[in-house]
């Protein structure tokens, strides 16, 4: 992520759907974490997803 | 834009009308959030104004496509990343969005190697950043077989379950047929849902389970569209993502999120496959699956509380929403 400070657009996340369940302390670390935050469910039954 | 409340909103049992409710809250809370970015974007962002305002005004009236919150989720990070050129060409496409006349539509994924909506269905099904998996066009002739599966899922619910096949078809706009990886040491996907593609699910489309089988997914993957349309103003969940716990429907561990829902979802599978047996609608050879599946999902749920109750720190939401699976699943048992 990119120096926030100067960014052209400044948006507060709590005014944001969807990203306004995301604390504070997590945002810090970036877009990454958020977008754990907001996760697709994926699975089914229990042996379908295999490693 | 106002959103009237409604009585019994987070109840476990299922219900087309509050589905309604909900689906136009999610519209009307991505509208107030594309409009506060197009207001702090003011003379920054490059964007058709006038397509983008009757987009919005469209969006607050009737359904959409579940691509548009994928679209809002890449143009809010692309201004994270102060990349408004990027976040300009994203809202100029979103306004190029095809209306949708509701209902629910079967689709074929494309192959995402070569279309930029399927690569769009991949990337948010495939998110986690602690694992992939590939994702495939299904083939016509597994297609074929799973949309049969699917008309002959939906006429057991019709017949067994109304008030779930009401709230199914209110809750979901598309269903994508798709194919995983076959290779058993790689992973794959038996369905696959997204908040920030409200309104879609995405089946592994080469099963063969039978309707009994699809009737479950059907109902595990819309429960997760509930949960995302119960979360619209407030989390259920209060854990971090990264504190990870074991979970029932899956061998990697999770975030407390994910196990919340892989619990409430298995309430909810539990719940259909007992309304149709005790429906009688069932042949012999359905029965004996559904009374195999029944146990499974008790035990699953069982698995997923106890690991809810001892570490899930819950919102007020959350409590109350887990309260009504837990509540059915007591008096079922």
């Amino acid at each position: 992520m990119k120096n926030t400070t100067n960014k052209r657009v400044k948006l507060d996340w709590s005014r944001l759907f969807g990203f306004n369940q995301v604390q504070s302390a997590q945002a810090e670390h970036g877009t990454k974490r958020t977008r754990a935050a907001l996760a697709a469910k994926i699975g089914g039954k229990p042996g379908v997803k295999t490693t | 834009m106002a959103v009237q409340t409604q009585d019994n909103l987070h109840a476990f049992a299922p219900s087309a009308e509050r589905v309604f409710f909900l689906d136009q809250r999610m519209r009307s809370r991505l509208a107030d959030s594309l409009r506060y970015i197009l207001t702090q974007g003011e003379g920054v962002l490059t964007v058709p104004h006038d397509r983008l305002q009757k987009f919005l005004t469209d969006l607050e009236s009737r359904p959409v496509s579940p691509l548009a919150f994928s679209f809002y989720n890449d143009v809010v990070l692309a201004i994270e990343e102060d990349d408004v050129e990027k976040a300009s060409q994203l809202l100029t496409e979103l306004t190029t969005l095809p209306p949708r006349a509701g209902g629910l539509e079967i689709i074929e994924l494309a192959d995402p190697k070569h279309d930029a909506i399927a690569a769009r269905y991949a990337r948010f099904l495939n998110d986690d950043p602690s694992i992939s998996f590939e994702i495939f066009p299904p083939s016509k002739q597994i297609a074929e077989k799973c949309r049969a599966q699917i008309r002959d899922a939906f006429a057991l619910l019709d017949a067994g379950d109304p008030e779930l096949a009401g709230e199914i078809r209110a809750l979901l706009r598309e269903i994508v047929l798709a194919a995983g990886n076959k290779d058993p040491k790689a992973y794959t996907f038996d369905g696959a849902s997204s908040f920030m593609l409200w309104g879609a699910i995405i089946l592994n489309a080469d099963r063969g389970d039978g309707a009994i089988g699809m009737v479950q997914m059907l109902a595990h993957e819309s429960a997760h569209n509930l949960l995302f349309g119960f979360s619209a103003d407030e989390a259920l969940v209060e854990n971090t993502p990264d504190e990870l716990f074991s979970s029932p429907l899956r061998k990697d561990p999770r975030p407390m999120d994910g196990i919340y829902h892989a619990t409430f979802v298995t309430a909810r599978m539990h719940r259909v496959v007992r309304q149709l047996l005790e429906s009688g609608i069932l042949d012999a050879a359905a029965k004996e699956k559904a009374l195999k599946d029944l146990a499974e999902n008790a035990r699953l749920f069982k698995h997923g509380i106890e690991t809810v109750q001892k570490f899930a720190r819950l919102s007020p939401l959350g409590t109350s929403v887990m309260r009504g699976a837990s509540d059915y699943m007591a008096a079922a048992s």
